[in-house]
């Protein structure tokens, strides 16, 4: 019933979103947002974290009720209050988190909701070949009958797109599509969006990067604290236009790195394996950044974990500054000269019910390394409050209020603020700026280069190429737990890097997987 | 510099307001519910209440027995809410109590010939010790084999209620009883002393006016106590920074046992100067220790106000039962909707936060 395939598509509608409100008790995510969505265009929505932007897309696909405001199809108000009206109405949604059956083949999630029948069952037969030609019409490559849980992230993400298809979604929203994907998926996934624009049908992403935004999409709408800061066609803007329009400020883009002098080794890993990890042998020294890049899930956090003490080491030597810290707590880890900035920040990096002033001094709560305290030295927690508050730009008018009061790039702000305020010969720094907005971002980046000039070794473990490569001097790329490869960082370019990612053995192999491909 | 927009801040109460608030209003319902039952109960709602407060609060025989009430409650609900502060769910005060209970009363009854301020020193680090023992074993189970503590803990009250049952009836029971489970009368040296005389009123009180206070400065101003705390509000949190969480979750385990071995040397050492079989669960002290517990965050001090003001509630109780045609129940009423109010609220603001998430 949804589709006949090969029929011609209707052409989308206008959409025209206007005066939309959404309130959480107090908390305004929208502010009156007018939004609208030309016929067989790419369109990009950017802001800062809390922003609204995801909760804006979650009202055009169904999922969040607004409170006010209206949405019209060429200029027909419509009522959207759940999912299945969007559906009808020719919306739908691929998710940040996928929503699919892992236990179910490709066929079976795509067709869930409106499945072919014949004598009121499954009809497995139809439902496979419907598949196989949207697939094949919309270069999605995926095969119909495999598990879901087996599939890679990127073919998880060609699947839901499949599935807006299969609905016959002519509005098609990707709430920030390329967050998970190598250089070379996201590359095919935008071919992809401008195939479906070709098509007649409407896209709408999200996306914290600006370059995929200015490259891919026609237009942009900017916003800031729910409220619309800007709204034209991306020919007409640049990066730092939009960085304005989101932050309400110039920012500084691109960071100066000044050549590294790299000295004495500070953290040494020699056959280190452990569960999803290794053999791994790495060495980062003072003053240099080495980045770790790969797709999520080839060991970045098993990597973090047996460095930072979290889980053991079941082979090798780990050393940190000339300290063997193999079989060595967390405590006498950090002891031994680390900081670590954790991949999650409200799962690992904060207490975010505990007051910031708890949350600034953990670690340091003892007194200093290898102290052991009996009573708290409040006078020593307030004159550290004092020094990293205002150096790490902490917006704190109360430091014995919640850390959950604080948005998701000032939370930050306290993490990095808490590990990189004394000197430590080793950071450690995980997805330091995942889903924190620019200017917090440029914030990070800085607090890592200055932590390197001063002579500090870093770890920086990022799935942000663009991150990975303004940042480091070295980059090693994880896949499958192990090293798959390491490169200058003069030498890296997102070729190079993104089949090391996709598992091409070495680099002499990316190089000539490269060459053949040429 | 980033600052957030105003519209975005939950706003600022003051704590102490925001810490009221829940309890204010969850104490509130269950009295409002509670008229409801007194007017289904065929009675004057004023005048009801009118005798509960008399009863609880009226003269001093009344006060002094509210004080006496409160002094296990508020011990077993500090204990309780020690463990919660450092995230370890002790459901044990119970059973903690009633060996608390009988191991002071042992203790005491093994040492005759201590003098007066010695014996219920003894009986009460007997007590004590004997409520931590009760607590290791689901402590040890949950740290090390991830045996969750809240039903282990849970259990261990039938095994720990059968088990002081057993002992008063056979091997330590008053021969002279009759058909009474119980132990010899105590010494008298380990009596605690009354305070004032005509009431019950005994130097137990003693452990209400300093114990909130000592564990408010010890969660607020020792590494130990921030250590719990951080534990609790996020474990994977405090492995991170280097706190070992799972040694902190079985300290705090221990001494929450002890203070609720300490609430059940208090009644037999305060109280009844012998262990009486089903002393401490038809009492149901632990249970409204737990209640004062979750009720006030398991902040010590707000615990001592709550803890006061159950005790008064059911001392009141009785006297309204007295004089009315209420029935005792009532209690049970309102400290249901206490904790279902509180349980409500804190479902509530985890799915706000969810919700807040989204974006």
């Amino acid at each position: 019933m949804p589709l006949t395939v090969g029929a011609a598509v209707r052409a989308a509608p206008t959409v025209s979103l206007t005066g939309i409100v959404k309130r959480y008790g107090r908390l305004v995510a929208l502010d009156g947002v007018d939004l609208e969505l030309a016929p067989g265009r790419v369109h990009a929505v950017v802001g800062e974290n809390g922003a609204g932007k995801s909760t804006l897309m979650q009202i055009l696909a169904g999922h969040v009720t607004r409170d006010a405001g209206s949405i019209a199809l060429d200029g027909r108000p419509v009522a959207i209050d759940d999912v299945a009206q969007a559906h009808r109405l020719g919306i739908s949604m691929v998710h940040q988190h996928f929503m699919l059956f892992p236990s179910l083949s490709v066929a079976e999630n795509l067709t869930i909701g409106h499945e072919p029948r014949r004598a009121g069952l499954f009809d497995r037969r139809t439902a496979r070949a419907v598949v196989a030609e949207l697939s094949e019409r919309f270069g999605l490559q995926v095969d119909p009958d495999a598990r879901v849980g087996d599939l890679s992230v990127g073919a998880l993400q060609r699947v839901e797109i499949l599935r807006a298809l299969y609905r016959d979604a002519r509005i098609v929203i990707l709430d920030e599509p390329t967050a998970v994907l190598t250089p070379q998926e996201t590359r095919s996934l935008f071919e992809t969006i401008r195939g479906l624009a070709a098509d007649g049908r409407t896209i709408v992403f999200v996306s914290h990067h600006l370059d995929e935004v200015l490259d891919h999409a026609e237009r942009v709408t900017v916003l800031r604290d729910g409220r619309v800061t800007a709204d034209l066609p991306t020919a007409e803007t640049d990066a730092r236009g939009l960085a304005r329009a989101m932050v309400g400020r110039d920012v500084v883009l691109a960071l100066r790195r000044p050549p590294a002098a790299p000295g004495r080794p500070v953290l040494e890993l020699l056959g280190v394996r452990a569960a999803g990890l290794g053999p791994i042998d790495l060495t980062v020294r003072a003053g240099e950044i080495v980045g770790v890049a790969g797709v999520a899930g080839n060991g970045q956090g098993e990597l973090a974990d047996v460095v930072a003490g979290l889980v053991p080491a079941t082979d090798g030597s780990i050393t940190i500054d000339g300290r063997d810290v193999t079989s060595a707590s967390v405590a006498d880890r950090r002891g031994a000269g680390l900081s670590y900035i954790p991949e999650d920040r409200y799962r690992r990096g904060l207490a975010a019910d505990a007051s910031i002033r708890d949350n600034l001094v953990v670690g340091r709560h003892a007194g200093k390394a290898g102290e052991r305290r009996w009573q708290l030295d409040l006078a020593g927690i307030a004159r550290r409050c004092e020094r990293v508050v205002p150096a790490f730009r902490i917006p704190a008018r109360d430091l014995d209020a919640p850390v959950r009061t604080l948005s998701g790039g000032n939370a930050q702000r306290v993490v990095v603020g808490r590990e990189l305020a004394d000197p430590h010969p080793l950071t450690l720094a995980a997805q330091p700026t995942r889903g924190i907005d620019v200017a917090a971002t440029e914030f990070v980046r800085r607090a890592l280069l200055d932590r390197r000039a001063t002579g500090s070794g870093v770890l920086l473990i990022s799935s942000d190429l663009e991150e990975i490569r303004t940042l480091s001097d070295r980059i090693v790329v994880l896949y499958g737990g192990r090293i798959a490869g390491e490169l200058a960082a003069d030498e890296a370019d997102d070729v190079g890097i993104g089949l090391l990612m996709a598992g091409a053995a070495d680099r002499a192999a990316a190089a000539s997987t490269q060459a053949a491909a040429e | 510099m980033i600052t957030e927009a105003p519209a975005r801040r939950i706003p600022g109460l003051r704590p102490l307001a925001a810490a009221l608030a829940v309890p204010l209003v969850a104490i509130g319902l269950a009295l409002a519910l509670g008229a409801v039952a007194i007017v289904v109960a065929g009675e004057n709602v004023v005048t009801a209440y009118a005798e509960l407060v008399r009863g609880a609060v009226g003269t001093p025989q009344n006060l002094a027995a509210t004080v006496v009430r409160s002094i296990p409650i508020v011990v077993a609900g500090l204990g309780i809410g020690l463990a919660f502060r450092a995230g370890a769910l002790n459901l044990g005060g119970e059973g903690q109590m009633i060996l608390g209970a009988l191991g002071a009363a042992v203790v005491a009854n093994a040492l005759p010939g201590l003098p007066a301020p010695v014996a219920p020193i003894v009986a009460i680090l007997a007590g004590c010790l004997a409520g931590a023992a009760w607590a290791f074993l689901p402590g040890i189970l949950d740290v090390r084999l991830g045996v969750p503590m809240l039903i282990t803990t849970l259990l261990l009250n039938y095994i720990g209620a059968l088990f002081a049952s057993w002992v008063v009836t056979y091997p330590l029971r008053d021969a002279v009883a009759g058909g009474v489970s119980q132990t010899v009368t105590l010494p008298e040296a380990a009596w605690l002393p009354v305070l004032v005389p005509g009431t019950r009123l005994h130097l137990g009180v003693l452990a209400i006016v300093i114990v909130p206070f000592a564990l408010r400065w010890f969660l607020a101003r020792t590494v130990a106590g921030y250590e719990f705390r951080m534990v609790g509000h996020n474990r994977l949190f405090a492995d991170y920074a280097g706190i070992a969480a799972a040694r902190r979750v079985l300290l705090a385990t221990l001494l929450s046992g002890a203070i609720c071995g300490l609430a059940g040397a208090l009644v037999v050492l305060g109280i009844n100067h012998r262990y009486v079989d089903g002393v401490i669960t038809t009492a149901g002290w632990a249970w409204s220790g737990f209640t004062a517990a979750i009720l006030t965050g398991a902040d010590p001090v707000l615990t001592l106000v709550a803890g006061v003001f159950l005790g008064g509630l059911e001392v009141g109780a009785a006297g309204m039962a007295r004089s009315t045609d209420v029935p005792l129940q009532l209690v049970d009423v309102v400290q249901a909707t206490i904790i279902l109010v509180v349980a409500i609220r804190l479902a509530i603001r985890g799915g706000v936060r969810r919700a807040l998430r989204l974006d």
